[in-house]
């Protein structure tokens, strides 16, 4: 019989490289790690069949993107529920108010674009993965990788600029 | 502003805000958590039903099982749930320290309490990963409920009424409603919210309700429901 992936190894060799994925992804410490949190027990729920490291690592990388987006869309959600009483959530408590002001204003206009986009970008840009790669984490053709990193960026360029 | 020039800003902005996030700065206790979990056998869909049908079938078997717990004192005691549930923490009571015993007869009947409900309740919605754990004390008709809520979400309960027979006692007040707890010690993600003191003034068996909710949620509250009963003799 072929071994298993070793979840626990995985875990202690990529949990830190995907909180920052996460961190990127949903602004909050805190989030971020149940984000991988949830992605790891997943994977150890549905690891009876995997062989490959490459494989559970592509795998990690999908799961975290979508729980990152549902913890996106579940916040939007209790926001909008929770406007009356609290008008003003303001920024997540770990808000990058250390980071360089450059940066500050780079990535609160990443936060402003719609969640593809943003994900396309961070692939991009932080994990360094190809066209192809990321089509594969997102589950997307590459034309539409190429097309929303396109539009991204315009997007990105006309806030900045409007900011000079 | 070239893509190239917005290229590299992006690089380096991603770059600073990962790097921002430092072993150190990970919680550790969910990492022992996650670890543990990994580290066990993961259960087969068939054996997994059976795990559930084993722990549906003790979880209705704590909720039957009326638990008291009796003080050295004049007056009795209790607390829900499980004998380590009621270790004593930092920020745990003192009376909440004593240990949980089964419904036997107790040293003193003076103020002896049984409760009769779930070790825990989890909400719905917004709230489904919380999860509400109830503690009692009785000092002579006055029933004092502590609540620790381990709330993973964040979704800010901060907010708990204790409700003796709802039914007759009523629905919440706007006046109820307003008196958002602010008596609460927070350890990580649990909040421990003490309420004050409720009075039981006919002996018997009462409706118990603990109700949990984020402040200011209304009209569709996102709150956390404990149903159960307090005998008061």
């Amino acid at each position: 019989m072929s071994s298993q992936v070793d979840l626990a190894e995985l875990y202690r060799e990529h949990q830190l490289p995907m909180v920052r994925l996460a961190r990127l992804l949903v602004d909050d410490l805190a989030s971020a790690e149940d984000v991988v949190q949830d992605a790891f027990l997943g994977l150890h729920r549905n690891a009876g069949g995997l062989r490959d490291p490459q494989a559970a690592l592509g795998y990690l990388r999908r799961s975290v993107i979508n729980n990152a987006r549902s913890a996106l869309r579940h916040r939007r959600t209790v926001r909008a529920h929770l406007k009356v009483a609290e008008p003003d959530l303001g920024p997540p408590a770990d808000a990058p108010v250390l980071l360089a002001e450059e940066h500050s204003q780079v990535l609160q206009a990443v936060r402003a674009l719609p969640p593809r986009q943003r994900e396309v970008l961070v692939l991009r840009y932080w994990s360094e993965l190809t066209e192809a790669q990321i089509a594969d984490a997102l589950g997307i053709r590459p034309g539409t990788v190429k097309s929303q990193a396109s539009r991204a960026l315009d997007a990105l360029a006309r806030v900045l600029e409007e900011q000079v | 502003m070239t893509h190239e020039d917005l290229e590299q800003r992006l690089r380096s902005a991603f770059a600073a805000q990962a790097d921002e996030v430092t072993p150190n700065s990970l919680d550790q206790r969910k990492q022992r958590d996650t670890l543990f979990a990994l580290q066990r056998r993961p259960q087969s869909g068939r054996r997994r039903a059976l795990a559930a049908g084993v722990a549906a079938v003790a979880a209705a078997g704590i909720a039957g099982t009326a638990v008291a717990l009796s003080g050295g004192g004049p007056v009795g005691n209790a607390a829900l749930g499980s004998p380590s549930s009621t270790a004593g923490g930092g920020n745990t009571p003192d009376w909440a320290s004593m240990k949980v015993q089964p419904s036997s007869p107790s040293p003193t009947t003076v103020g002896k309490l049984s409760v009769t409900g779930p070790e825990s309740a989890t909400g719905k919605g917004p709230l489904a990963k919380a999860t509400m754990t109830p503690q009692f004390a009785m000092t002579g008709k006055q029933l004092t409920v502590t609540v620790t809520l381990d709330d993973p979400q964040g979704q800010k309960v901060q907010f708990v009424q204790v409700m003796v027979d709802p039914d007759t006692s009523g629905m919440m007040t706007p006046n109820n409603i307003q008196r958002c707890m602010t008596q609460s010690t927070k350890q990580g993600l649990k909040v421990t919210l003490k309420q004050p003191p409720v009075t039981i003034e006919d002996p018997g068996t009462h409706v118990l309700r603990i109700v949990a909710r984020v402040c200011g949620s209304e009209p569709t509250p996102y709150e956390v429901v404990w149903n159960g009963t307090v005998n008061a003799r």
